[in-house]
């Protein structure tokens, strides 16, 4: 039986840290989920197994998703974790440089629904 | 004692109308002098001839540093060539008033914004004698606006966050994901649903129209196939519009050319003002969409067979949190914020946006986009 993909959710909001988490378990993945940019980076950094997706909120209290990116994109291993920006900006900036640093998507939490998370996480977790 | 009643000659009227002048002439001088508006008068190449207290006082320049120079010259020069072109070719050649805002420098390197209006003063002839120009320091309003605008982008983003843990967590709990539901409680959670999804339309537009009032709305402009755009809306209104059993008629000129528009904000447009039909009009009623072309603008209409609204209430109509009384007592729900979003979309676009009404006929909302 082949290993369910696992899921990096880096959100700071608890209610939908939660709501993501319950939904991605729901529909097959492993979740590990991490309020904070740093906790994130220090759990890529210890784990044998990379994850096969991030799910990043923009806005986290220590870091954006662009300086989260950044420090994705430095180290070789991590470069080709497919990233899903999750925000509820969508400052043309903010989603402009993400796409630039290589997320897959800017997804509008509000404009999203979490059957749209999960279709694109599928999308990218071959 | 008798009294003669003389007949009154031209030099009586003179003799008696002249301190009336004077003291016409006086009071008029006064109250420019002791306006809080700056006003300048100039000759016809804009030299000033007068300049009233308030020069001084929102300039920093006294007057005998300005008479005699070129109107604006100490002050203002802060802004692109082009505007002051503009500014002049309006007063001078085309002897027409000018309303606009400049960014301005006080004589101690301070910068100001003030609102002007300038106007030619004409002989019989229509030649320019003078200018007359009237301007106010609206810094610390234009201040209030953008700490209003930044507040207001603030909030809603803030909202966003709790919204969108309403909504998933709804999502969950309608899609069964954790149990199956009742028929009654379904249909609640469907209802606290579409309240939630109307928040976030309401903050969705509150943030368009802080990015509008603001400069920041980017306009992402590509070649768009309007027919395209127009046709492909027919099928997420339907469930609307069978609804209140409507029919919906497009009637597009053929060869339309393709414009240049950011098709996100349009199709915003074109939705806004067909759901506002569609609420508007009664049953089985046809709503009608027109596009062609006319003296190089692609020109739309939405036409209804509604309520209409009143001559009276035409000219507020575009205002921000502005409804019609047929439109508050058809639907008292709305906030007030399409139209004004609708007509800011449009005028940011370069087109202009009107409206033709008449009460219990219906109304037709037009509005122009530049081919290019």
């Amino acid at each position: 039986m082949a290993r369910p993909k696992t899921i990096l959710v880096v959100e700071d909001d608890r209610m939908l840290r939660e709501a993501l988490q319950k939904k991605l378990t729901l529909s097959g993945f492993e979740v590990v989920a991490c309020a904070l940019g740093e906790e994130a980076l220090t759990h890529l950094t210890k784990t044998i197994q990379l994850p096969d997706a991030i799910c990043l909120d923009y806005y986290l209290p220590d870091m954006t998703g662009d300086d989260f990116m950044r420090m994705l994109r430095s180290k070789d291993v991590w470069v080709d974790v497919p990233v899903l920006m999750l925000s509820n900006t969508d400052e043309e900036k903010s989603v402009t440089s993400t796409l630039s640093q290589g997320a897959k998507l800017y997804m509008l939490k509000t404009q999203y629904s979490l059957e749209d998370v999960v279709t694109q996480l599928r999308k990218y977790c071959v | 004692m008798s009294t003669t009643h003389k007949p009154q000659t031209k030099t009586n009227r003179a003799k008696r109308s002249s301190p009336l002048v004077q003291e016409d002439m006086q009071k008029y001088q006064l109250a420019v002098e002791h306006a809080s508006d700056h006003i300048v008068i100039t000759d016809p190449d804009g030299i000033i001839l007068y300049a009233n207290r308030a020069v001084e006082k929102i300039t920093g320049f006294p007057p005998s540093e300005i008479m005699g120079t070129k109107a604006g010259v100490k002050w203002g020069k802060r802004m692109k060539h082009e505007v002051y072109t503009h500014l002049w070719n309006e007063i001078k050649h085309h002897r027409r008033h000018f309303h606009g805002e400049f960014q301005n420098v006080r004589k101690n390197g301070e910068m100001y914004t003030a609102e002007a209006k300038i106007a030619p003063v004409l002989d019989a002839q229509g030649e320019v004698l003078y200018f007359v120009g009237i301007e106010r320091d609206v810094t610390q309003l234009r201040e209030v606006d953008r700490m209003k605008t930044e507040f207001i982008s603030l909030a809603s983003h803030q909202l966003r966050t709790p919204l969108s843990a309403m909504k998933w967590f709804l999502e969950m709990l309608l899609d069964g994901d954790l149990g199956d539901l009742s028929t009654e409680q379904t249909n609640m959670l469907r209802n606290i649903n579409a309240s939630n999804e109307r928040m976030i339309d309401l903050v969705n537009t509150l943030l368009d129209i802080s990015r509008i009032e603001s400069g920041r709305l980017v306009i992402d402009a590509v070649p768009t196939d309007i027919t395209e755009l127009v046709t492909g809306l027919r099928h997420e209104l339907e469930p609307l519009m069978q609804a209140k059993n409507q029919t919906l008629t497009i009637a597009i000129a053929d060869n339309l050319p393709q414009v240049t528009i950011d098709p996100r904000l349009i199709r915003q447009v074109y939705m806004n003002l067909l759901t506002n039909a569609v609420k508007y009009s009664a049953y089985s009623t046809t709503i009608t969409v027109y596009v062609f072309v006319k003296e190089g603008m692609i020109i739309s209409t939405v036409q209804d067979q509604g309520y209409g609204i009143d001559v009276s209430e035409r000219e507020h109509i575009f205002e921000k949190f502005y409804r019609a009384k047929s439109a508050v007592k058809a639907e008292a729900e709305g906030s007030g914020l399409g139209l004004y979003l609708v007509k800011s979309i449009i005028e940011t676009s370069g087109g202009t946006m009107w409206l033709e009404s008449e009460p219990g006929q219906g109304s037709s909302f037009s509005f122009s986009l530049p081919i290019r």
